[in-house]
């Protein structure tokens, strides 16, 4: 093992806790070392319910993780998400003094800070101020203005902000299960990480992260965030929809989603009818497989109308040039992506993942998208830092031969 | 209501140049070209079209050419409005054509130019003479891309109240029935074979059946009712031995009745027997009987017609052919689209002041993607909390009130609660990103909100409306508590 850093990204889903321990490499890519998981038994909706069974399950999946990587996880990046959390764009802006030569870091964290200046709600705490643009004395187009010399520096930040202690209660439980955390990522970003290549973030993208309890979402346009948030409708919702509407417990709907489920209407004949067994407390019965579809069609068609109303008012769907990609565990639904081309009217695509070298099956996962994309993420932000070691920077200048000798 | 006595000019036996069969658009007329090469009985053929060039190699009895000063003779390019202009411009010799004809059979390929839009004007012209006018229509194949079949169920709705008789075939439903493997020639050829048949069926019904049983246009009408549902046609043909049992399994093999299912829910079911002349009495019993052994509350209307052509060697060397026509009622069968449209119908209907002008799409057929009508039951804006305290709704729009009839309950798809489309223009799915702010007069979402009282009657009838969920949080988007299960909210049958 060198040098490379490990970095462990974990997500605590409605219907499944992830743990993904990865190596980032100097390359930019990271290597998975191993996946711990658990169903997640105290979460609803994305947020945490149930705290001390949350606290089991995730001490669960980090021993799951530990002993699949052979690694020790002591600290983590963690993926948050829920309703509460809204983003909005905004520009900062501020003058530069005029006895300052150059504009620095600092100034771009006044620029940030002047951007955040907006009444949030009380509760709330900026959670990402996610660069889009910089104005330096009106040119724009500027994509890094560190050394450039001007009078007014404007940004425009695309602002992610939730509830303090909903956030922190994550951050909480986490630590209960006795790991730190380094920081934690909105969801939502971290699928794009996975799931979009850079050619994608230019052109623009929507992504579409449709979990257990939470459906996320994300635009990317001309390499930058446009707009994101949460929409608290996801694949219980439809599960709790068959069973409600067949008359049969959840257990034997979600199997049944899985198994025969499909959200298009095409499917499936009249007169089609799946016969489910009786099992302990539950008689038999038969389901007609066009009810089926039916409820899941509607559930399915109305969670992507409000997604279209609400990226709507924000970009333009049209401009999009890389279209939809669909991921989380419900996208693996038959028919999804029918109904979602139907509503949308623009390409939409299923999950493959890119650029994870690692066994296939897991990067192909579309439930694994946010867990593997905290990775990225994390590893993204770490060697981007400025700072480098010591010896990273001898290794730079002097060549291959100390980068052998520390690597082994 | 459907009235029949209008005028309705009788069928003589010389009256078989009283029934014409018409093709519009390339469709039609290729249709109406296959029918004048096998016809089996005497029709009179007419082939109208835009198009010149298809004309030309058109085989009908007779050939119109309409629209010149629109298309230039060129035809549409598959352009609706161009469309109407040519019907327009030539609306008096369409007038002319339907003149002393008792029966005209109309068949058209919508989602094109021509059928689309000419249609309508050639059955308001068959109507306003006494003309009984049937259609035979296609919808277009799905991947033949969403305008096309946009424009396609806009003309349907069109027809649907021009028309007193509607035969609506989906050619992705037809080509269920083809091979995989067959060439698109061929698919297309078994198509229109289809398409054939039904137009041959349709005719031969009333024109000249020679035995003890007849029957009548008004038999044809009332089976066929415009805005009954889905169509139901079978076509199935044996001869030799046991030629009764197997045309009719063949008929019901026919992927237009759901291969057998559809029969099951037919209301009302035409069947005629075309067969040579030692038909046996017992052979129209035993497929009377069959049919009926599956559905004894239909009822049945049975012709048939001895088919003493010389085209055959010998009489007994004739085929037996069964066609069974019908429509089946929308209960389940009916696609949600059709059911949330059908609820919206009804609740305009109970307040026809609440009804917008804009127009919408009324049921389609299963199968047909027309995403429009589930945001119409979606309520776009603010308003009409629907979580357990029912809020009295703000005055924004006048929603159906509590009074109108319990939409909760089964839907009941009479003629009467079907308002008369007036404008027929499409409703655009982007007005519902505008509905953030005031309501819109012309967007037809108020009006057909599900009333806040239906709502409680459910919460009633199942206390545990939110499931898994009952202990969280709900999640309240537009005033809508989204825990509850949509099909709920939208008021969609369910079993």
């Amino acid at each position: 093992m060198g040098n490379n850093r490990v970095i462990v990204g974990l997500e605590i889903g409605t219907s499944k806790i992830y743990a993904v321990v990865a190596e980032g490499r100097r390359d930019g890519t990271v290597r998975l070392l191993g996946i711990g998981e658990t169903p997640s038994k105290g979460v609803r909706k994305g947020e945490i319910v149930d705290f001390s069974t949350t606290v089991k399950c995730v001490h669960e999946t980090l021993a799951d993780a530990e002993e699949k990587s052979d690694v020790e996880i002591e600290t983590v990046w963690a993926a948050v998400t829920g309703s509460h959390i809204a983003s909005f764009n905004n520009r900062g802006s501020i003058s530069i003094p005029e006895d300052k030569t150059e504009i620095d870091l600092e100034d771009l964290r006044d620029v940030e800070i002047n951007a955040k200046e907006v009444d949030i709600p009380s509760q709330h705490d900026f959670l990402h101020a996610l660069i889009q643009h910089y104005y330096v004395d009106g040119q724009d187009g500027i994509v890094d203005p560190v050394g450039m010399i001007g009078t007014r520096l404007e940004a425009d930040f695309h602002i992610i902000h939730g509830v303090t202690t909903r956030l922190q209660n994550t951050v909480r439980c986490i630590r209960e299960a006795e790991v730190e955390v380094e920081d934690i990522v909105l969801a939502s970003i971290a699928s794009a990480q996975t799931v979009l290549n850079i050619q994608q973030k230019e052109l623009g993208a929507l992504v579409v992260d449709i979990g257990g309890g939470v459906t996320d979402y994300i635009v990317y346009s001309h390499g930058i965030v446009r707009c994101s948030g949460v929409l608290a409708i996801g694949g219980d919702h439809i599960t709790n929809d068959i069973s409600m509407g067949l008359h049969i417990p959840i257990q034997k709907a979600e199997k049944l989603k899985i198994e025969h489920g499909s959200a298009s209407l095409n499917a499936s004949l009249s007169g089609d009818t799946i016969i489910l067994k009786s099992d302990t407390g539950f008689a038999g019965c038969e389901v007609e497989r066009r009810m089926l579809n039916t409820i899941i069609y509607a559930r399915v068609r109305e969670l992507f109308e409000l997604l279209k109303r609400k990226v709507e008012t924000e970009c333009s769907l049209h401009l999009l040039g890389a279209g939809i990609i669909l991921t989380g565990g419900c996208s693996l639904l038959r028919g999804i992506k029918t109904v979602a081309e139907e509503l949308f009217e623009i390409p939409v695509h299923l999950i493959r993942s890119q650029t994870m070298t690692s066994p296939a099956s897991a990067s192909e996962n579309p439930r694994l998208s946010t867990a593997i994309g905290v990775v990225k993420y994390a590893h993204a932000l770490q060697s981007g830092l400025p700072q480098k070691s010591f010896l990273e920077k001898i290794s730079t200048r002097v060549g291959i031969f100390f980068e052998k000798l520390r690597s082994s | 209501m459907l009235e029949i006595p209008r005028n309705l000019k009788t069928i003589g036996s010389s009256a078989l140049s009283r029934v014409k069969v018409l093709g519009v658009g390339n469709a039609g007329v290729n249709l109406v070209d296959r029918l004048t090469i096998e016809r089996s009985c005497d029709l009179e053929t007419v082939a109208i079209n835009t198009d010149l060039q298809s004309l030309v190699s058109s085989v009908a009895d007779s050939k119109i050419s309409i629209g010149e000063k629109a298309t230039r003779g060129l035809g549409t390019g598959g352009d609706p409005e161009i469309g109407a202009d040519a019907a327009h411009e030539s609306q008096d010799v369409l007038y002319a054509l339907l003149k002393e004809t008792a029966l005209a059979i109309v068949c058209a390929g919508l989602g094109g130019g021509t059928g689309s839009s000419v249609l309508p004007v050639l059955l308001e012209a068959g109507r306003a003479q006494g003309t009984l006018t049937t259609a035979i229509l296609t919808l277009p194949f799905h991947f033949e891309g969403r305008r096309r079949m946009r424009q396609a169920t806009d003309a349907l709705e069109c027809i649907r109240n021009h028309a007193d008789a509607i035969l609506i075939f989906e050619n992705d439903r037809m080509s269920e029935n083809v091979q995989p493997g067959l060439g698109i020639g061929e698919t297309f050829a078994k198509s229109d074979l289809f398409l054939t048949q039904a137009a041959i069926a349709i005719a031969r019904l009333v024109s000249g059946s020679s035995g003890p049983l007849q029957l009548t246009l008004g038999d044809l009408a009332t089976v066929l009712r415009p805005n009954f549902g889905t169509s139901l046609f079978g076509f199935g043909q044996a001869e030799g031995e046991d030629r009764a049992a197997t045309a009719l399994k063949r008929a019901l093999e026919n992927p237009l009745t759901n291969y057998g299912g559809l029969l099951n829910t037919a209301e009302r079911l035409l069947i005629h027997i075309d067969g040579p002349s030692d038909l046996l009495l017992s052979e129209v019993q035993t497929i009377v009987q069959e049919i009926s052994a599956s559905n004894p509350s239909a009822h049945l209307l049975l012709g048939f017609h001895v088919n003493s052509s010389s085209k055959y060697i010998s009489p007994s060397t004739a085929p037996l052919i069964v066609s069974l026509l019908g429509t089946c009622p929308p209960t389940k069968e009916v696609s949600l689209l059709e059911k949330i449209v059908a609820t919206e119908q009804q609740a305009l209907a109970s307040h026809p002041s609440a009804a917008p002008a804009a127009s919408i799409p009324a049921p389609q057929l299963q199968q047909v993607p027309v995403p429009h009508p589930i945001s119409a039951g979606l309520p776009p804006q603010p308003e009409e909390p629907q979580s357990p305290p029912a809020v009295e709704p703000p005055p924004i729009t006048p929603p159906p009130q509590a009074d109108s009839p319990p939409l909760a309950q089964e839907l009941s798809f009479t003629e009467d609660s079907i308002p008369v489309i007036e404008e027929s223009h499409t409703y655009e799915p982007t007005a519902v990103a505008d509905d953030f702010t005031e309501s819109k007069s012309d967007s037809m979402d108020s009006a057909l909100k599900p009333p806040p009282k239906p709502k409680q009657e459910i919460l009633q009838f199942e206390p545990i409306a939110r499931g898994r969920f009952e202990k969280s949080e709900p999640t309240i988007v537009d005033g809508e508590d989204i825990d509850v299960p949509t099909f709920l909210r939208m008021k969609i049958k369910v079993k």
